[in-house]
């Protein structure tokens, strides 16, 4: 007497697809702010920048003074309104 | 920028589009016209080339990444051609004022701290910035711009 043959199984990608969007989706929804916070890209960059300013600050005498801070505002300005428009 | 990235395209002419607006306001303020004159032409040069990218990349069909290096060398040439490959000092009747308006500053005075300068071009980066933010995120235009997204075909 034969087994009755089973359809094919379908791979297991879907279900764990599934699992992992069921997963994505409660960490996006339930995960507290900090993980929210640190999961973002833009939020290490920043992170980044702050680091070098502070570096600059002690390992150079001219980084911090105003008229350094306003040539770089006014140079990164241009950047900026390119990458807005 | 923001708008070209977002819906999956790219614009490799911007820095050449810049070059070019400014050699044009160079040249029609070093040969002695208005600023009030030569303001628009600049902006309307960049337009120009602007609307002749958009018009080959959505109505004729050329990929982004073609038109606009090409527009890259383009603009660059014209650029080049117009200044005659040489500087430019003089910049005629109103010069003071070309250069009070990319390299003049407003004193802010904040509370406890004495006052900060403010460039003018961050002044005009806060302002375009605040138009910006408002457009993408409360506008019809950028929230269909935003649905788009990186193919064309989804958002029904």
């Amino acid at each position: 007497m034969r087994e009755p043959t089973l359809p094919p199984r379908q791979g297991p990608a879907p279900a764990r697809r599934d699992a992992s969007l069921e997963e994505s989706i409660g960490r996006r929804s339930h995960g507290n702010w900090l993980g929210w916070l640190f999961g973002q890209q833009t939020f290490w960059v920043s992170v980044a920048a702050v680091v070098a300013f502070v570096v600059l600050t002690f390992a150079s005498d001219v980084f911090a003074t105003q008229q350094n801070l306003f040539n770089v505002t006014r140079n990164f300005a241009f950047v900026a309104i390119i990458a807005i428009a | 920028m923001t708008a070209v990235i977002v819906t999956g395209g790219i614009d490799l002419s911007v820095g050449a589009v810049l070059v070019l607006s400014g050699m044009v306001i160079g040249m029609t303020m070093n040969s002695g016209t208005s600023i009030w004159i030569a303001v628009p032409l600049a902006l309307g040069a960049a337009l120009l080339v602007g609307a002749i990218n958009g018009f080959l990349i959505a109505y004729v069909g050329v990929p982004p990444f073609v038109v606009t290096l090409g527009m890259l060398s383009i603009a660059r040439s014209l650029a080049m051609v117009s200044s005659g490959n040489r500087m430019v000092y003089q910049f005629g009747p109103d010069q003071s004022q070309l250069l009070a308006l990319g390299g003049g500053f407003a004193d802010l005075p904040l509370p406890f701290a004495g006052e900060i300068r403010i460039p003018n071009p961050v002044i005009v980066l806060s302002v375009l910035l605040l138009a910006a933010s408002f457009a993408f995120r409360w506008t019809r235009w950028g929230r269909h711009l935003f649905a788009i997204g990186a193919t064309r075909k989804r958002p029904r």
